[in-house]
């Protein structure tokens, strides 16, 4: 993302200390998108185990409860288990037969499985960076430290 | 800190949030706008007699496939432009903030001379 180069052998300790947050804090974002990532996979996995399983119905016999309001449910019948209804987004939705619907679902899970390897790259490039980032936080620490040593050891003699 | 430097850094914080809020505002849009096209794609790859709905309120109803791809398109073309004039609002505050910047420091250094 961040595209200029910085020599962080040159950088002081709060520098390097500021330039670890700022490693941190993506990192924070990207676990954070790619657990969002999961969730919606999951949601679409469902919605293919829901198709999977109206399909095995017998159109026209299959009672089920039809909810009118969250506490409110009438008796129905699955009239016709081969028409979805399927959510493309922006409150559309489209009428697709069964194999259609779970063609679409399949996209959508490979295009976040994608998605995912894509983020998981990121992540373990960010974590490295900010290792190596913590490693010379540290060797500054020591060379401060040394430098204290011999400039008290100095002024002692 | 004197009263009008004072002024200058609260002017600046103010502009920061400002510029915070339409970082913001611009990232809402590309959500819109990404959604819009995901639809948009699925629109392009329907079959003439597919039907299409729209959920309004707690009832799908149904829409004609022309006008839904229309409506969409309309809507990409809307979030488009909001997110140019958005981004332009955006280098706005920019240069704004730099020239406050600017400004504070200059008047931080004038009080240091006359303090030394």
């Amino acid at each position: 993302m961040s595209a200029q180069k910085i020599d962080l052998t040159k950088l002081n300790p709060e520098q390097l200390t500021m330039v670890k947050q700022q490693f941190d804090q993506e990192l924070q974002h990207f676990s954070q998108s790619l657990q969002a990532l999961n969730v919606a996979r999951n949601k679409f996995k469902e919605c293919k185990e829901d198709i999977e399983a109206a399909q095995k119905l017998e159109s026209g016999k299959q009672e089920l409860l039809v909810p009118l309001s969250g506490s409110l449910y009438v008796k129905g019948y699955v009239k016709d288990a081969e028409k979805f209804m399927v959510d493309v987004g922006t409150g559309y939705y489209v009428e697709k037969s069964a194999t259609e619907a779970l063609e679409f679902y399949d996209k959508k899970i490979s295009k976040l499985n994608q998605e995912s390897v894509q983020i998981q790259n990121i992540i373990k490039e960010k974590s490295q960076s900010s290792m190596a980032v913590e490693g010379h936080i540290r060797q500054a620490a020591i060379k401060l430290h040394e430098q204290q040593k011999s400039a008290s050891a100095q002024t002692s003699q | 800190m004197s009263a009008a430097t004072q002024e200058l850094t609260m002017n600046y914080t103010s502009s920061q949030q400002e510029l915070e809020d339409l970082v913001v505002a611009r990232q809402k849009l590309e959500t819109q706008l990404q959604e819009n096209k995901i639809v948009q794609d699925e629109f392009d790859t329907l079959k003439e007699e597919t039907k299409v709905y729209k959920l309004t309120g707690n009832v799908l109803l149904p829409v004609e496939q022309f006008e839904a791809k229309n409506n969409v398109e309309k809507r990409l073309e809307f979030i488009t432009t909001e997110i140019k004039r958005c981004e332009e609002n955006i280098k706005a505050k920019q240069i704004v903030l730099e020239k406050m910047r600017a400004e504070i420091i200059q008047a931080q250094g004038a009080q240091q001379s006359t303090h030394a």
